[in-house]
């Protein structure tokens, strides 16, 4: 094939591409974390009952709502607790901490009109 | 309804993944390829079991691509005081990988009251290296006595685990496993395990490109763990002290003027 050829076939493909596809293990790290507590739910529904699990989910659901406003760090001591964060070090502790990241936070306003989804200048996304 | 905003964490940043991958496909239209090579230890790792305990074994040379970039770096790390690691593959992975989990066991033991097991070291290595799935290119031989006794595994990046009584991890682990399946013996005494390992890590340095320099050794015991950092060194690359020495007489001269230099009392800046 000639070096045009080539080089059109390798070329990124739009933007719209960029932007949604992820590299394969950052949608597996996502993931992860996710199916190993539903698996962890799953055992105490086989093994004391779906209001152990209910009551597993209501807690952490209670936990991570209190949070401070958007950009600002949020300590989240009681979530991490229940999780195991708390006992465990990893990457995320050493490395890319957000709060010694250089870009600026997202601005409070905006962060607030996004949580409470009143954006004015924005088409209304269609919920149910 | 409300939206969620997404909580910023740390770890690793995947921002530039599209952007490398971008580069290595320019990199076929006969451009150099601009992308760094990770520095990485091409490295021959070894360890028995013998009487009483464990010996680890490890070379001291780190590669970035052709080039040496350590020549007496350390690959045994301390991960508790009965439990250490030699690590082969890229050096800021199992550094950091180590050092991470040997924080990890210590809040271990200071939940447990206990002293840790060789294999609670292992799962949470292999757990941990299976979530990032090979990426973190780690692989480990883990080495450690125990309330069970003495115990060696093997860790590789993807995260599958080998129990073995003497184990070779790395670019020389062929050669190095060519020495211990002639030499190794159940129930070997201390001189000769440690002589044993010795002997697999220099037909390591001697055979393959990767490995070089020096011989760590480790030995970890019930009694107490001794190192040894380069046991057997490698020839020295400099002999004299002043290698810029010129005797008298080098430079060759046709002419000489001696002139006298009178010294006069007094400010000089007067005159």
């Amino acid at each position: 094939m000639a070096e045009w050829q080539l080089r059109a076939k390798n070329e990124r493909k739009g933007v719209r591409q960029d932007v949604q596809e992820e590299f394969s293990l950052q949608s597996h790290l996502k993931t992860f974390s996710a199916k190993s507590f539903e698996d962890y739910k799953q055992t105490l529904v086989r093994t004391q009952g779906i209001h152990a699990a209910m009551r597993l989910n209501m807690e952490n659901t209670i936990l991570a709502q209190y949070r401070r406003m958007p950009g600002f760090h949020s300590e989240f001591v009681g979530l991490d607790t229940m999780q195991d964060g708390i006992q465990n070090v990893g990457f995320e502790d050493i490395l890319n901490d957000p709060r010694e990241s250089p870009a600026m936070p997202i601005s409070l306003h905006e962060g607030m009109e996004q949580l409470l989804n009143i954006n004015p200048s924005v088409e209304p996304r269609p919920s149910h | 309804m409300e939206a969620s905003l997404e909580i910023p964490k740390g770890g690793f940043s995947f921002d530039l993944c599209k952007r490398n991958a971008w580069l290595e496909s320019q990199a076929n239209y006969g451009s150099s390829s601009i992308i760094k090579k990770a520095k990485k230890t091409g490295t021959t790792i070894a360890g028995i079991i013998f009487k009483d305990g464990v010996v680890l074994g490890a070379d001291t040379r780190a590669t970035s691509g052709p080039i040496v970039a350590d020549k007496n770096c350390e690959k045994i790390h301390y991960l508790a005081p009965n439990i250490f690691c030699c690590g082969a593959g890229t050096s800021a992975d199992c550094e950091n990988v180590t050092e991470m989990m040997a924080s990890n066991l210590t809040l271990h033991r200071l939940n447990t009251g206990r002293e840790c097991r060789v294999i609670t070291a292992v799962t949470m290595l292999s757990q941990y290296l299976f979530r990032y799935q090979g990426y973190i290119s780690a692989a480990l031989v883990v080495g450690g006595v125990d309330s069970t006794g003495p115990s060696l595994y093997t860790i590789h990046p993807h995260g599958s685990v080998d129990q073995l009584p003497f184990v070779t991890m790395g670019s020389g682990s062929l050669a190095a496993m060519a020495v211990f399946e002639a030499g190794y013996q159940e129930g070997l005494e201390r001189q000769p395990g440690i002589d044993l390992v010795r002997a697999a890590i220099q037909s390591g340095i001697d055979n393959d490109l990767g490995s070089g320099s020096n011989v760590d050794i480790t030995v970890i015991t019930p009694e107490g763990v001794q190192r040894f950092r380069n046991l057997d060194k490698a020839e020295p690359k400099y002999k004299s002290k002043n290698p810029l020495f010129y005797p008298k007489g080098t430079t060759k001269y046709y002419d000489e003027i001696i002139s006298k230099v009178a010294i006069i009392e007094g400010d000089a800046m007067e005159q």
